[in-house]
């Protein structure tokens, strides 16, 4: 076998590794569809569609005067005529010659042209007649002086102002197309066209949908589906700017596929390229507005609902950047919105004070802490329900806020193990960047800008951040002191064997109604009031709150339940009695009072029904070396953290109003 | 399962199992290779797909023994479960997959540093003389590694697809026309010279357009029921089709 046999589609040589002759390049194309299309590059040798001489479409349409060939597309070719009747110079378009074989395809074609015909917009090139001549369709169109969009993106790419100048019009065709039911499916750059005054025009509209069909399906002429101009499996336009809906369903597209498109040739003038697979934002490659990034993504989303609607919310997104840049020599210059930021900090804020209240004027129980997490859990479930954009920002910054609190005052007061804290911190920062990195980065980007630029931001981030560092320093020292002690004793019921002598258990089992009478036992004014007397704190009491009034015993016990709480171990027989004070010595007195009144007390009065309790007492309590409440690392953590975000949101705030103040028009 | 031997040109014969009826989502769905169907799923995927395998350890600087070595082991893993820790994370491609764990394998057999025969038979059988003929004509400069996989890939791809195609033909007792009619399976279609084909094999035009059009049809529904079951989902299908053109260019 000759092992040097060129394709004759392709050209590539064909060899050994053939299927069965066959060149495997041409067989992949086949079996994607994609070869199926008119391609001038692909077919070096071969071209499926030779377009006429200007000597046969002078024999063909005597009406016009052929003046010359303007070129050819996959949609056919178009030369520059004169009509002769009207005097008028026009762009004559010819259809390839094998796309008439099928009987049903001149009404196909009458169809689609008169819906066409339809649109008549100064963005879209206008068909004037079409018609069918000696097995030749052809459309009769405005002539459109000047180059297409490839031919300028041939030096590389467009200046983001020409960009900007360039996709609103677009929009407006597309957006008068789409309102027409009318979806254009090959916007490429071909298809755009620029005359000299700039202006755009779009072409071919609806010639995909006309055409592409007819290369697999025309030819044996047994078709039947009039209704429906698409087939499923037929790959139309031009692969690198089709929406993805339209490579896989391409009966199912809507006008969103041409905001893919948009997007594609949008990118591609920016940066010079087709948007690559790892999608990059143009913003990374050229030095453009980082907000156009946000327009070219959400016109590039792979599935249509979550793009951009329709066309006019495109150029409306872009004519709101284009309108609001600054003039600045580096053209990066961005305008700072302080909305977003501020709404965050704000909740941000609310959320912390919401615990820095509840620490600081609440006993550090529960019940704080069940307020804060039901604060938390609410502002989460209403954050994934939220639909407005703002309303969610700011519901981010109360779930944001909490987590972080719950990891910091978790790992300080010791409620969570530091390992967990660290877990939830750790967890809450990494996902607040990995969602709003986006956000984060354009909003950093412009608080660099802005701390370049504008003279505002720093003295007023100075002086707020004194001001609330300063306060929570303040607040920290001021509040009093309370000191906490713990003792710990064990009850358990003695097992009496059938000797009648008292045996004690050893570990492991331990009776939980037990404790739970005994607590009730503890709290009762039988053994408080017992402490209250033996330790005097009547008077003591009395003159520490009570202007040395002597307070009734039943006030002082409520004083006593106040700063005591008491807490069973897991799994054990321990309880332990812990009190607060502003004293350590009187806290630890207070624990030990109460361990040993409630001993004595069990000792002489067995527990009526079977076995008596045993009262041990195994940690004496001690007098407290750091203070409980408040919590001065975490304060002034919290005050620092809370000087900075607000500093930041004022500072930023400021400079805000200031570049807005020097807004411009766009210069280059 | 039915298997079809057939000469390629004078120099290789390559065996091919024409019915790869298995699903890579079906591997996946079920999770651990261990269980028969999954044994039996990925044997045959397996058994269809290992050449590119081949090629690439053998492009990644190995001699036929020790690749032949590698390429066993590596199946051998692979049948025991050792490898497919990560194959629900890889999910969507059969290809990728196999590439990926052909990748870390040869990394720790190189950490090793040793390429010993491992015992327990093999598991898939492989051609290895023809494996090297096919490997020798491969183009030398221009490919990585991976895109020599990935284009060994494409073309047994092909090649299974188009076999299938024939058989079909064969069952339905059109092989004479298949023999005639293949070459309008590449190019244009308005290339094709129908009514030079249509004098030659006899038949009218019409009726022949419609075969041809069938034949394009049916060969691009099977490329496509090929690929489906070397991906997890028929979303990933067109996607999967795409990076194996592109590997080809």
């Amino acid at each position: 076998m000759d092992s040097k046999k060129t394709c004759q589609h392709c050209g590539k040589i064909v060899g050994p590794e053939a299927i069965e002759g066959l060149c495997p390049d041409c067989l992949m194309k086949v079996g994607l569809g994609i070869g199926t299309e008119v391609s001038v590059a692909a077919s070096p040798g071969k071209r499926a569609f030779a377009p006429p001489t200007l000597a046969e479409l002078a024999n063909k349409f005597p009406q016009f005067e052929i003046l010359a060939f303007i070129g050819q597309g996959g949609m056919g070719a178009v030369y520059k005529v004169r009509q002769r009747q009207l005097d008028r110079v026009v762009a004559l378009k010819i259809l390839p010659p094998g796309i008439g074989e099928d009987p049903a395809f001149a009404d196909r074609f009458a169809r689609e042209a008169r819906a066409m015909a339809k649109l008549n917009h100064p963005g879209i090139v206008t068909i004037y007649d079409f018609g069918q001549a000696d097995g030749l369709y052809y459309f009769i169109m405005e002539l459109v002086d000047g180059v297409n969009l490839r031919l300028l993106m041939q030096n590389g790419r467009v200046s983001p102002r020409e960009a900007l100048a360039i996709v609103p019009q677009i929009c407006d065709a597309l957006q008068y197309a789409h309102d027409k039911g009318i979806v254009h499916r090959d916007i490429k750059p071909e298809n755009i066209l620029l005359d000299r005054q700039g202006r755009v025009k779009v072409a071919d509209f609806g010639l995909a949908k006309l055409v592409g069909r007819m290369n697999e399906a025309g030819i044996d002429g047994v078709t039947t589906d009039t209704s429906d101009l698409t087939k499923a499996g037929k790959v139309m336009g031009t692969p690198n700017y089709m929406a993805p809906e339209q490579m896989e369903h391409p009966g199912k597209v809507d006008h969103r596929a041409d905001i893919y498109s948009l997007g594609v040739v949008f990118y591609q003038m920016l940066t010079g390229e087709l948007p690559p697979k790892p999608w990059q934002p143009p913003s990374r490659k050229v030095q453009i507005d980082v907000r156009l990034d946000e327009v070219v993504l959400q016109a590039l989303e792979k599935e249509p609902e979550r793009r951009y609607q329709q066309a006019g919310e495109v150029k409306t997104a872009i004519e709101s950047i284009a309108a609001e840049r600054p003039a600045a020599g580096s053209g990066n210059a961005e305008h700072f919105q302080p909305r977003w930021w501020s709404v965050f900090v704000a909740g941000f804020l609310t959320v912390l004070l919401l615990e820095f209240g509840a620490l600081a004027l609440m006993k550090p129980e529960p019940s704080g802490r069940l307020l804060a997490l039901l604060a938390g859990g609410v502002a989460l479930i209403i954050f994934l329900l939220a639909r407005k954009r703002l309303l969610k920002v700011f519901l981010a910054g109360l779930v944001v806020a909490f987590f972080l609190w719950l990891g910091v005052a978790g790992a300080t007061t010791g409620a969570l193990p530091p390992g967990a804290a660290a877990l939830v911190i750790a967890v809450t920062l990494v996902a607040t960047f990995v969602f709003a990195r986006k956000k984060l980065r354009s909003s950093l980007g412009s608080i660099h800008q802005n701390l370049a630029f504008s003279h505002g931001f720093l003295p007023c981030f100075v002086i707020v951040f004194l001001v609330v560092f300063g306060s929570s320093w303040l607040i920290t020292f001021i509040l009093p002191e309370s000191f906490s002690s713990t003792a710990r004793i064990k009850v358990e019921r003695d097992q009496t064997n059938i000797r009648g002598m008292a045996e004690q258990s050893f570990g492991g089992s331990y009776d939980p109604y037990l404790i739970q009478t005994e607590f009730e036992v503890i709290h009762s004014e039988v053994i408080l009031g017992q402490v209250a007397q033996d330790l005097d704190l009547n008077k003591e009491w009395g003159k520490k709150f009570a202007n040395a009034e002597i307070l009734k015993t039943t006030e002082t016990i409520s004083l006593i339940k106040n700063r005591m709480e008491l807490r069973p171990v897991r799994n054990t027989s321990l309880i332990e009695i812990r009190v607060y004070s502003d004293r350590p010595q009187e806290a630890a007195l207070i624990a030990n009072k109460i361990a040993r009144v409630y001993q004595l007390y069990r000792n002489e009065q067995p527990v009526p029904g079977s076995s008596s309790v045993h009262v041990e007492i195994t940690d004496r309590a001690i007098p407290g070396l750091r203070a409980v409440r408040p919590n001065k690392p975490l304060n002034l953590a919290i005050g620092a953290l809370a000087g900075l975000l607000l500093g930041t949101a004022g500072g930023a705030v400021v400079s805000g109003y200031e570049s807005r103040k020097k807004r411009n028009l766009i210069k280059d | 399962m039915t298997e079809v031997e057939t000469t390629d040109s004078d120099s290789h014969k390559i065996r091919r199992s024409v019915f790869a009826t298995t699903h890579w989502s079906v591997v996946l769905a079920i999770g651990d290779a261990k269980t028969t169907c999954a044994q039996a799923a990925l044997s045959r995927l397996c058994q269809s797909y290992w050449y590119p395998l081949y090629a690439y350890v053998r492009r990644r600087g190995y001699i036929p023994q020790d690749a032949e070595d590698l390429t066993q082991e590596f199946f051998a893993r692979l049948f025991r479960n050792e490898t497919l820790s990560g194959f629900s994370r890889e999910g969507g491609r059969f290809r990728s997959f196999l590439l990926k764990s052909m990748s870390h394998f040869l990394t720790d057999e190189w950490r090793r540093a040793r390429v010993q025969k491992r015992g327990g038979g093999q598991i898939i059988s492989l051609d290895v003389a023809s494996a090297e003929c096919r490997y020798g004509i491969e183009p030398v400069d221009t490919h990585t590694p991976e895109t020599l996989y990935d284009r060994a890939w494409a073309l047994v791809l092909l090649d299974t697809v188009f076999h299938r195609l024939r058989n079909e033909y064969a069952r339905a007792g059109k092989v004479a026309l298949f023999e005639e009619i293949k070459f309008c399976l590449t190019g244009q279609r308005n290339a094709i010279p129908y009514a030079e084909l249509a004098s030659r094999i006899n038949q009218p035009e019409n009726t022949l357009k419609t075969q041809v059009h069938r034949l394009r049809q049916r060969y691009r529904e099977l490329l496509r029921e090929e690929v489906a079951q070397l991906v997890a989902s028929p979303t990933e299908v067109e996607e999967e089709l795409r990076s194996l053109f592109r590997a080809m260019s």
